[in-house]
C-alpha cells in the first residue's frame, strides 16, 4: 500500500498575481507603468484643455523679447533692451553667487560655533548653544526680512557714511562699498610673478613633503611658501614701480561712485542665509566630532601631539567623513533658500525669471518649468558630487565594492586584462584623493570644453545669433547633452571615478553628433580659434583621454582602489 | 484637519466644477457670494481692520458688486492675491473679480484675456524725494538710488523713463509698500516711484510729512479699475455698471443719506428714477432686482462718498480729487447714461 | 644597632592635610579652568562678555523698560513713550501687539468661534499622545484615527457648526493647519515612496527615485507657485479649488519626499536579521511589511518624522509670499493700518518668538525621543 504523491502542480489563480513572487513584480510593475502613463495623459491633457480655453499658447519664444526691466546686480552685461533670457542669467548668475558666498560664510561661521560649542569655555559654549537654538528655530523668512530691515535701520545713509579700516570698506544702508584694484602697464608681470611663486610654494611644500618623509626632517612650510609667494611677488611690485593701485570710492551726487559695491540686499541674503545655515552645519561639525571615539585623542596625547595638531592630524581627518555628506546636504538647503531673496528685493533667479518675467509676460508655466529646472540641475550636481565624495572617503568593510551596471570597461576587460576589485587591507590599494600628472590635462580639455558649452549658451549675446529657445528639438538636444556629458566628465575626471570613462565615451558621441549637425565651435570659442582646429583637435584630443585612461601603464582612474590586474603600484 | 480636509473640499471643489460651465453671474446667484480678488494691503485701498474686517476704496467695489447682486454688502469673500497670483486667480475663475489697484494696459487687456470694467481710480507713477535733497525734477536723478515695488508696471515705466532721458539709476526692488517706506525713511534709497496715489498715502503716515516732496513729474498713466475674465459679458456689464452707478450717484447728488427718500417715490429727473428703479425695468435687464443700485448706494455710498471716506482729503491719506473729480468739475470720472 | 639617638624628630602623627592653594579650588579655580584657561580662551571670554554688555541691556531697555503695551496707534506709542521717558527716545510699542494678537494666532476667524480652533488644538494634542508614548493604552489610537474628521468639522464648521471660510483661517492656525496636515497626509505616502524606493522592481524604483529627487531638488517656493497659478491647469477645465487646499496638496507632496528618506533611514537602521527572519517564518512580503518591518522602522523614524516636521513648520511662513495671511503674511495688511503705518521690530519679533516657542520646545521633544530610542535597543 503505497501512496505516491506527485507534487500538485499548481494552476494559476488570479490572487497569485499579488501573492506569488514570480508574478508579482512583473504585475505591480505593470499596473504602476498603467498607472503613471494614465496619470501624465490626464495631467497633460487637462494642461492642453486649460490653455485653449483661456487662448494661451505654450512657447518659449517670449524669453527673446526684450525684458524692458532693469536689475540693479548684474554679472554680465545687461540693460532693459536686454532679452527676457538674459535677464534670465543674470538672475541665475545673482542666485550662484549668493549661494557660494552664502555656503563659505556659513561654513566658516559652523565649524567655528561647533567647534566652540564644545570648548571648555562655560561663557563661550553657552553663547554658542544661545546662537544655535535660537537661530534653528526661526522661520530662515523672517531671519531674512529682519536683517534686511536692521541693515537698513542701523547703517548710515551715504551722506553720512564714514570709511572703516582704512577705507577699506565703506558701510552705508545701501551697501558696502570695497576699494577695486587697478591695473598699470607692467602689472601682467606682477600677477605672473605672483602665479610662478604659487607654483614655486606648491612645488616646494611636495619637496618637503618628500624630505620629511624620507628623513623625518620637518620644515617650517608654511613660513618658507609664504615668504617665498610674499617674497617675490612684492619684489617684482617694487621693481615695475607699484603697478597696481586701489581705486577708493568716493561719494559723488547721490552715491558713492568706484570700487567694489555689494548691495545691502545681497549683504543681508548671505549673512542671513549663512547665519541660519551655519547654527545647522555647527550642530553637523559637533556631532561629527563627538562620533570620533574619545580614544583617538587620548592616544594622540599619548604619542606627545599638541592639541592643536591633535585636532587637526587625527580628529579633524576622521570627523570629515561623518561631517561631509550632511554639509554638502545643508549647501543644497541654503542654494535653494537663497529663492527667499525676492522678499527682500535681490535679483535672483526666482526675482527676475520667477518673478518679473513672470509677471510681465504671463508665461508662468514655461517660466515655472525652467526656473524648477535651473534648480532641479544644480541639487542633482551638488548630489552626484557628494555621492562620488562618499564614494572615495566611505570605509570598506567586509565585501568589496564593485561598480554596477554597465560600464564601457567591459568591453576591454578581454583586451586588456581583468580588472579587479581590491580589497581592504591589499597591499596594492592605494588611495588617489585629487588629481595628478596627464590627468590635470584631461581635466582641463572637459573644463574647457564645459565653459565654452555655457558661454555658448547663455552668454554669447552676438548680433544675428538665434536665441537657444528658437532653435529645433535636435539641435538643442544635442548641445544640451554636450554639456551635461562634458560637465560629468569634468567631474568624474576631477574624483577619478572609473565611471569616467563612460562619461567620456558618451561625450565622445554626441560631440560627434554636434559636429555633424554642424555646432558652430569656431563662434564657441570667442573667435580664437578656427572651427577645423576645435573638431579634429578636440576628436583627437578625446580619443587620447579614452585611451590613456583605459590603456595607460598606471591606474590613473581608480573606484575605490579598483584597479587592473597586474600593473600594481 | 486631515485627510478629510481633502475629502471635503474634494466634494466641494467637484460642485463648483459642475456649475463653472454657466456664466459667473448665474454662478455667484447660485453660491451666493462674490469672491473678490483684493490686494494684500495698500494704505487706503485695501488694509483689515481690528475687526479682521477688509476695508479700502478697493473693497468698496467688491462690496458694491455683492451688493448689486445679493442685496447685501457682506456676501462678498475677498482673496488676497500678490502681483504675481492676481491674474492667474482670476483666469482660473478661482475669483470672480478682481479690485486690486490694476493698471488697464493693452496686453493685459489682449494678451492676458482680461476685461477691464472702468476707472476707478486715475493715476499716474510719481516720484518722492526727501525736500533736504534739493531736487525739483526728475530728471535731476542721475544716479540715484531708486526704490520701486516689483511686480507691477511700475518698474518698466521707471525704465523707459529713465532709458528715454538718458539718466542712470539703481533700481532697489522691494516686494510692499510697507517696507518700500521703511527702507526710503531710513534713506537706504532716495527715492521712491510709485504710483502717486500711493505716494500721498505713504507720504500721510510720515511723522513730518513736509521733509517729503511729491515731484512734479507724473511719467505715466495709470487708470486703475476692477476686471473680469474675458468673455463673459453679462457678468462683466454687472460689475462696469455697479461702479457706473456709484458715479453717476455721485454726478446727480445721490448719496447713502438720501437714497432712502429719492427712491421712495419718483422725483423730476427721469434718470434718477431709472437709477432708482422707481421707473422701467432696468434692473431686469442685467437679472438684478429693481432697486439694485439703490441698495448699492444705500449700503456704499456713491463715488465721492467712498472716496473721502477711505483717500479723500480729510482722510489720514489725505488725496485730492484731482483728476478723479466728476467730468462736471474738471475730472475724468465719466459715467454713460443710465438708459 | 639602634639608630634612635641619632634621630632628632620622629612625626607621631600625620600632619592634617593643607587645603589646596586658592587657584585649585572655588569659584576661582572655576574661573581660570573655564574661562581663562590660556591667552586665547581669556581673549574670547573678555569678547563675549563685553558682546553681551554691550547687546544685552539696550535690548532688554528696548522690550521690557521703555515698552508700550496699550495705545491706539503708532503715534499714541510714541506719546505715551515720549511723556514717561522724554522726548527722542524710543522703545518697542507692543500695543500692536496687544490689538492684533487674536489676528496673529487665528487670522479672520470669527472671535466668538475660537473655542473651536482652540478644541482642536488640545484635541490633537490628545490625538498625537497614543502615538508618540507607547506607554498610553492602544484603544487611544482608534480616537487618533478619528481625530482629522473631528477636526475638519472643529475648524471649517458643518453638522450644526457655523460654518467658516478658507478665507477667514489666517495666522498661526493656518501655520498649524498646513504644517500638520502636510505632515500627517505625507506619511503614508512617504512609507510608500521609502518602501517603492528600496523595491527591487526597477520601474517602481525609478518612479520613485525620480518623484523623490525631483521634490527635493526643488526649492519649495516654486512648488508653491506651482500651487498658486499652476496646479488649476493640470485638473480638468472649470475645476477650481480652494488656495489653501492647493497650497495643502503641494505641501503634502513636498512633505512626503523628505518623509519618504526619513523612513528609508529608518528602514535602511534595521538589521538585516529582521528581513530575514520575516521570511523564514514563512510571511510574505505584506505581511512581513507590515507586522515586523514597518513597526520597528517608523519607531526608529520618530524622532526624524519630528524634526521633518519642525522644518516644515517653519517653511510654512513662506506661504505669505503667495498671498496667504499666515504670521508673517499678515505684517502686510497690519503694517498698510493707518494706525499702525511705520511699525517694524515688534511684529517680526514677535512672529519669530512665536515660531521659536513652537519649534524649539518640538526640538526639544525630538531630543528627548532620540535619546529614549537609545537606551530601548
Amino acid at each position: 500500500m503505497s501512496v505516491t504523491t506527485e507534487p500538485r502542480q499548481a494552476s494559476f489563480r488570479i490572487d497569485m498575481l499579488w501573492t506569488d513572487s514570480r508574478y508579482r513584480s512583473t504585475f505591480l510593475q505593470i499596473i504602476a507603468l498603467i498607472a503613471v502613463m494614465l496619470a501624465a495623459f490626464w495631467l497633460v491633457n487637462n494642461v492642453a484643455q486649460n490653455l485653449a480655453n483661456l487662448g494661451k499658447d505654450f512657447g518659449f519664444g517670449f524669453m527673446t523679447t526684450p525684458s524692458s526691466y532693469d536689475i540693479n546686480q548684474r554679472l554680465i552685461d545687461y540693460t532693459s533692451r536686454s532679452s527676457h533670457s538674459t535677464a534670465a542669467v543674470v538672475g541665475l548668475l545673482n542666485t550662484l553667487l549668493v549661494a557660494v558666498l552664502g555656503c563659505i560664510l556659513a561654513t566658516f561661521l559652523g565649524v567655528t560655533a561647533g567647534v566652540l560649542r564644545l570648548s571648555k569655555n562655560w561663557i563661550v559654549s553657552r553663547l554658542m548653544t544661545v546662537y544655535i537654538e535660537g537661530v534653528r528655530n526661526v522661520p530662515v523668512l523672517i531671519q531674512i526680512l529682519l536683517l534686511s530691515a536692521i541693515l537698513d535701520e542701523v547703517l548710515p545713509h551715504p551722506k553720512t557714511a564714514e570709511a572703516l579700516l582704512g577705507g577699506f570698506v565703506v558701510p552705508t544702508n545701501r551697501g558696502f562699498y570695497f576699494p577695486i584694484p587697478t591695473f598699470q602697464d607692467g602689472s601682467l608681470y606682477v600677477v605672473l610673478a605672483f602665479i610662478a611663486s604659487v607654483i614655486g610654494a606648491i612645488w616646494f611644500g611636495r619637496w618637503a613633503t618628500r624630505r620629511q618623509q624620507q628623513t623625518g626632517e620637518h620644515l617650517p612650510v608654511a613660513w618658507i611658501k609664504l615668504g617665498l609667494v610674499a617674497g617675490v611677488t612684492l619684489l617684482t611690485y617694487l621693481v615695475m614701480g607699484l603697478p597696481i593701485g586701489l581705486e577708493y570710492p568716493e561719494l559723488k551726487g547721490f552715491n558713492f561712485k568706484g570700487g567694489i559695491y555689494a548691495r545691502t540686499s545681497l549683504v543681508a541674503l548671505t549673512l542671513a542665509l549663512s547665519i541660519y545655515t551655519g547654527a545647522f552645519i555647527a550642530e553637523n561639525v559637533r556631532a561629527g566630532i563627538q562620533a570620533v571615539s574619545k580614544g583617538q585623542t587620548e592616544a594622540a596625547f599619548a604619542l606627545g601631539l599638541r592639541p592643536s595638531w591633535t585636532m587637526n592630524l587625527i580628529i579633524l581627518p576622521q570627523a570629515l567623513r561623518v561631517i561631509i555628506p550632511p554639509l554638502i546636504s545643508q549647501y543644497l538647503n541654503l542654494t535653494k533658500n537663497s529663492s527667499l531673496a525676492l522678499a527682500i528685493g535681490y535679483m535672483d533667479a526666482t526675482g527676475t525669471l520667477g518673478g518679473i518675467t513672470l509677471n510681465q509676460t504671463g508665461h508662468a508655466f514655461e517660466t515655472l518649468m525652467l526656473l524648477m529646472a535651473f534648480y532641479l540641475s544644480i541639487s542633482l550636481s551638488i548630489s552626484f558630487v557628494m555621492n562620488l565624495y562618499n564614494e572615495q572617503v566611505k570605509l570598506v568593510e567586509r565585501t568589496s565594492v564593485a561598480g554596477g551596471g554597465f560600464s564601457v570597461l567591459a568591453l576591454f576587460a578581454g583586451v586588456n586584462g581583468k580588472w579587479e576589485t581590491l580589497k581592504k587591507g591589499d597591499a596594492t590599494m592605494q588611495p588617489n584623493y585629487g588629481v595628478a600628472g596627464w590627468l590635470n590635462l584631461v581635466v582641463l580639455l572637459y573644463g574647457a570644453t564645459l565653459v565654452m558649452m555655457l558661454y555658448y549658451l547663455f552668454l554669447d549675446q552676438s548680433e544675428g545669433r538665434d536665441s537657444y529657445y528658437l532653435w529645433g528639438t535636435g539641435k538643442q538636444a544635442i548641445t544640451l547633452f554636450l554639456t551635461v556629458f562634458s560637465a560629468t566628465a569634468f567631474v568624474t575626471a576631477i574624483f577619478k571615478h572609473y565611471r569616467f570613462i563612460d562619461m567620456a565615451a558618451a561625450e565622445l558621441v554626441v560631440f560627434i553628433l554636434a559636429v555633424l549637425i554642424g555646432l558652430p565651435f569656431g563662434e564657441m570659442t570667442f573667435g580664437l580659434l578656427d572651427t577645423s582646429v576645435v573638431v579634429f583637435g578636440g576628436l583627437a584630443a578625446r580619443l587620447a583621454t579614452i585611451g590613456y585612461t583605459v590603456f595607460g601603464a598606471r591606474p590613473n582612474v581608480t573606484y575605490f582602489y579598483r584597479v587592473r590586474e597586474g600593473s600594481g603600484s | 484637519m486631515k485627510t478629510s480636509v481633502f475629502l471635503g473640499t474634494l466634494a466641494a471643489a467637484g460642485l463648483a466644477a459642475g456649475v463653472a460651465a454657466a456664466g459667473t453671474l448665474a454662478d455667484v446667484k447660485a453660491k451666493g457670494f462674490v469672491q473678490c480678488g483684493i490686494s494684500t494691503g495698500v494704505a487706503g485701498f485695501a488694509f483689515t481692520t481690528a475687526a479682521g474686517e477688509w476695508d479700502g476704496f478697493d473693497i468698496d467695489i467688491c462690496r458694491a458688486v455683492a451688493t448689486a447682486v445679493f442685496g447685501d454688502p457682506k456676501a462678498v469673500k475677498f482673496t488676497p492675491t500678490t502681483g504675481k497670483t492676481r491674474f492667474t486667480a482670476l483666469a482660473s475663475g478661482e475669483i470672480d473679480m478682481l479690485s486690486r489697484n490694476t493698471t488697464w494696459t493693452y496686453s493685459r487687456d489682449v494678451d492676458l484675456k482680461l476685461t477691464f470694467l472702468g476707472v476707478n481710480y486715475y493715476d499716474g507713477q510719481g516720484f518722492m524725494v526727501p525736500t533736504a535733497l534739493g531736487v525739483n525734477s526728475a530728471t535731476e536723478l542721475d544716479g540715484a538710488t531708486v526704490c520701486i515695488q516689483t511686480g507691477t508696471t511700475t518698474e518698466l515705466n521707471l525704465a523707459d523713463f529713465f532709458r528715454a532721458n538718458d539718466i542712470s539709476y539703481e533700481p532697489v526692488p522691494v516686494e510692499t509698500n510697507a517696507e518700500a517706506r521703511a527702507k526710503y525713511l531710513a534713506g537706504a534709497c532716495d527715492v521712491y516711484t510709485t504710483d502717486a496715489s500711493g505716494l500721498a498715502a505713504t507720504r500721510s503716515t510720515f511723522e513730518n510729512p513736509d521733509d517729503h516732496v511729491i515731484l512734479p513729474e507724473i511719467i505715466s498713466k495709470e487708470p486703475l479699475g476692477p476686471l473680469v475674465r474675458h468673455g463673459d459679458n453679462e457678468w462683466g456689464d454687472v460689475v462696469r455698471w455697479t461702479l457706473n452707478v456709484l458715479i453717476i450717484a455721485e454726478e446727480k447728488g445721490i448719496t447713502a443719506a438720501n437714497v432712502g427718500d429719492m427712491a421712495a417715490a419718483p422725483g423730476k429727473d427721469p434718470e434718477i428714477n431709472r437709477l432708482l428703479g422707481t421707473e422701467g425695468e432696468y434692473g431686469a435687464m442685467m437679472g438684478l432686482s429693481k432697486d439694485w443700485a439703490a441698495k448699492v448706494i444705500a449700503a456704499i455710498g456713491n463715488y465721492g462718498e467712498v472716496f473721502e471716506k477711505h483717500i479723500g482729503v480729510n482722510t489720514a491719506i489725505g488725496l485730492p480729487r484731482g483728476l478723479n473729480a466728476q467730468w462736471t468739475d474738471g475730472g475724468l470720472i465719466y459715467s454713460p447714461p443710465y438708459r | 644597632m639602634s639608630s634612635e639617638p641619632n634621630v632628632a624628630f620622629v612625626a607621631s602623627g600625620q600632619i592634617p592635610p593643607s587645603a589646596p592653594p586658592a587657584s585649585e579650588v572655588g569659584p576661582i579655580h572655576w574661573l581660570r579652568a573655564n574661562l581663562f584657561d590660556g591667552v586665547v580662551n581669556s581673549i574670547l571670554t573678555v569678547a563675549s562678555i563685553v558682546a553681551i554688555v554691550l547687546l544685552v541691556p539696550p535690548l532688554v531697555d528696548w522690550i521690557f523698560i521703555k515698552g508700550v503695551w496699550n495705545a491706539g496707534s503708532l503715534s499714541g506709542c510714541r506719546e505715551v513713550i515720549a511723556a514717561a521717558h522724554g522726548e527722542g527716545v524710543t522703545g518697542a510699542c507692543w500695543a500692536v501687539i496687544n490689538e492684533r494678537f487674536n489676528q496673529l494666532i487665528f487670522g479672520f476667524y470669527p472671535s466668538e468661534l475660537y473655542w473651536r480652533p482652540i478644541l482642536a488644538f488640545v484635541l490633537m494634542l490628545a490625538a498625537l499622545a497614543p502615538v508618540l508614548f507607547s506607554t498610553l493604552p492602544r484603544w487611544m489610537l482608534w480616537f487618533s484615527a478619528a481625530y482629522p474628521i473631528a477636526a475638519y468639522f472643529l475648524i471649517w464648521g458643518g453638522l450644526g457648526l457655523e460654518v467658516v471660510e478658507s478665507g477667514q483661517i489666517g495666522g498661526l492656525l493656518l501655520s498649524v493647519i498646513i504644517g500638520v496636515t502636510g505632515i500627517v497626509a505625507s506619511l503614508p505616502i512617504g512609507i510608500v515612496l521609502a518602501l517603492g524606493r528600496q523595491s527591487s522592481m526597477f520601474f517602481i524604483k525609478t518612479i520613485c527615485v525620480v518623484f523623490i529627487e525631483f521634490i527635493r531638488g526643488v526649492p519649495l517656493i516654486t512648488l508653491l507657485f506651482v500651487a498658486s497659478v499652476l496646479l488649476n491647469y493640470f485638473l480638468p477645465p472649470g475645476t477650481s479649488f480652494d488656495l489653501i487646499l492647493r497650497v495643502v496638496i503641494m505641501v503634502t507632496l513636498f512633505a512626503s519626499a523628505y518623509m519618504a528618506e526619513v523612513i528609508r533611514g529608518g528602514l535602511a537602521a534595521l538589521d538585516k536579521g529582521q528581513y530575514e527572519a520575516a521570511d523564514a517564518l514563512g510571511l510574505n512580503y505584506w505581511k512581513s511589511t507590515r507586522l515586523i518591518i514597518l513597526p520597528q522602522a517608523l519607531k526608529v523614524s520618530i524622532p526624524g518624522i519630528v524634526n521633518t516636521f519642525i522644518g516644515l513648520f517653519k517653511d510654512t511662513t513662506l506661504v505669505s509670499v503667495i498671498g496667504l495671511l499666515d504670521p508673517v503674511g499678515l505684517l502686510n495688511p497690519i503694517r498698510a493700518t493707518a494706525a499702525w503705518n511705520g511699525i517694524l521690530w515688534e511684529l517680526y519679533l514677535f512672529v519669530a518668538v512665536l515660531f521659536w516657542i513652537f519649534c524649539f520646545s518640538m526640538s526639544r521633544y525630538s531630543m528627548y525621543l532620540e535619546k529614549k530610542l537609545k537606551t530601548d535597543r
